[in-house]
């Protein structure tokens, strides 16, 4: 009888244990693509050239200075915006250089956006969880982050915890209407008229995957059937 | 919600008093002659299962397979018991990549859906009969359920969280082995919770739960 005791509590309390909420994600599951639009813009009173900056800005929360001076002079600057350049020319758009007397339709700005971001967890049902603001990161085990161990003092109990630092990217693309660049002064903005985002978890280093650049620009024309009005 | 909280704490600790007042003289009274008496209490500790229903089937229709139950009870008179209950049920269901309109723009990306309920009880039972291969018993429980909602897509999550009043009516089988007070236990629970919020109205689900029962 006692064996069949502890054999039922130990069961029982396994089911208790068995039921942690715990998911696996893929870092390319939390890629995202999003789109913005003038909705009082008439698409269909534009031609279809463009013009586009010869860099992209790179803003960050963690590179030094002499790497982002890298992110120009080894090339991956050149090299994103010479594929977003690409990928407008593949839908039907016509490029016009910077030194090129025309005036285009549009003009074509790229800012990309490297934040790192860390967090902390404790053993416990509770990992994973997201935290107290509307919208929040919501940390999976497979982001592409990388960990370290830490110690919390606040929990004593549970021996330290875990951090992540985790490295987000986004490349955000705005497509303005030319002349509005033209005519802005102090009391005339520039015309905004389509704004992409793409936003993943990344690499720490400078590296990106121009395949996810590319899918996320096909979603990007995908979402917004007005450009081709 | 800290009064009902209060209530609850005041509630379990009313219930453990009864019984371990009683304790001493029921479970000697009953050592021997379980099956022709009843016990004091019962304790149960089960694995959970749920099923959406309703308007909750929009946001989750997948079965949750991760859920936990335990329910202690202290029995008034032969028929009837009065306890607490806690546990959990875990819904989540992951959406294909997908894009999603909204006005002035549209997203792309997977989406996870995802809804925890966690209640605390109050509860009552009624027992049918206290020997036999088979014992079926009914009861309502009553109480707080902590809710989550959330929906995240990519690296963004928009949660939601809430204590929600809700009432629970189950029916239960309990199975004993032979003479050792343990048994296995079989619940149905129809969850009704009073949540009004992200396009759900009354949230419902049916929750399965299968464990051991511990009489004394």
């Amino acid at each position: 009888m006692k064996h069949l005791n502890l054999i039922l509590v130990a069961l029982s309390i396994s089911l208790l244990f068995s039921c942690y909420p715990y998911d696996d994600t893929y870092v390319n599951e939390l890629d995202l693509t999003m789109t913005l639009y003038d909705q009082e813009a008439e698409f269909s009173n534009y031609g279809k050239t463009f013009a586009i900056r010869d860099s992209v800005i790179l803003i960050s929360n963690y590179l030094t200075d002499a790497k982002i001076e890298s992110f120009y002079s080894g090339g991956t600057s050149a090299k994103l915006r010479n594929q977003v350049r690409d990928k407008f020319v593949e839908m039907g758009y016509e490029y016009i250089p910077n030194d090129d007397s025309r005036v285009p339709d549009f003009y074509l700005n790229n800012i990309a956006m490297k934040i790192e971001s860390t967090t902390y967890y404790y053993p416990g049902w509770w990992y994973g969880y997201p935290g107290y603001y509307p919208w929040y990161p919501y940390w999976k085990k497979k982001n592409g982050s990388s960990s370290s161990y830490y110690y919390y003092p606040g929990y004593p109990g549970y021996g330290g915890g875990y951090s992540y630092n985790t490295y987000y990217g986004t490349l955000y693309t705005e497509m303005i209407d030319m002349q509005s660049l033209i005519d802005a002064d102090e009391n005339t903005p520039i015309n905004i008229l389509w704004q992409v985002f793409l936003n993943g978890v990344v690499s720490e280093n400078l590296s990106y995957d121009p395949t996810t650049v590319n899918r996320g620009y096909d979603e990007a024309f995908d979402q917004s059937p007005y450009l081709n009005e | 919600m800290k009064k009902i909280l209060f209530i609850l704490i005041i509630g379990f600790a009313f219930i453990y008093s009864a019984n371990a007042q009683s304790d001493g003289y029921v479970v000697n009274a009953n050592k021997n002659s379980y099956s022709a008496n009843y016990p004091a209490t019962i304790w149960s500790f089960d694995y959970s299962m749920g099923f959406a229903v309703g308007d909750f089937r929009d946001f989750i229709d997948e079965t949750s397979f991760r859920g936990f139950y335990m329910d202690g009870r202290g029995l008034i008179s032969e028929k009837i018991s009065i306890g607490g209950a806690f546990g959990w049920n875990i819904y989540d269901q992951d959406y294909a990549r997908a894009t999603y309109d909204f006005e002035g723009g549209a997203i792309t990306g997977q989406k996870w859906n995802y809804f925890l309920q966690m209640p605390l009880f109050i509860n009552a039972h009624y027992y049918f009969i206290h020997h036999g291969a088979v014992q079926p018993r009914i009861g309502l429980s009553t109480g707080g359920y902590y809710t989550e909602y959330e929906v995240q897509m990519g690296s963004f999550s928009l949660v939601d969280r809430s204590w929600r009043f809700g009432l629970t009516p189950e029916v239960e089988l309990y199975f004993p082995f032979g003479m050792s007070g343990w048994g296995l236990n079989i619940r149905g629970r129809y969850n009704i919770i009073f949540y009004d919020n992200n396009n759900i109205d009354a949230l419902q689900n049916i929750t399965l739960d299968v464990g051991f029962s511990l009489a004394m």
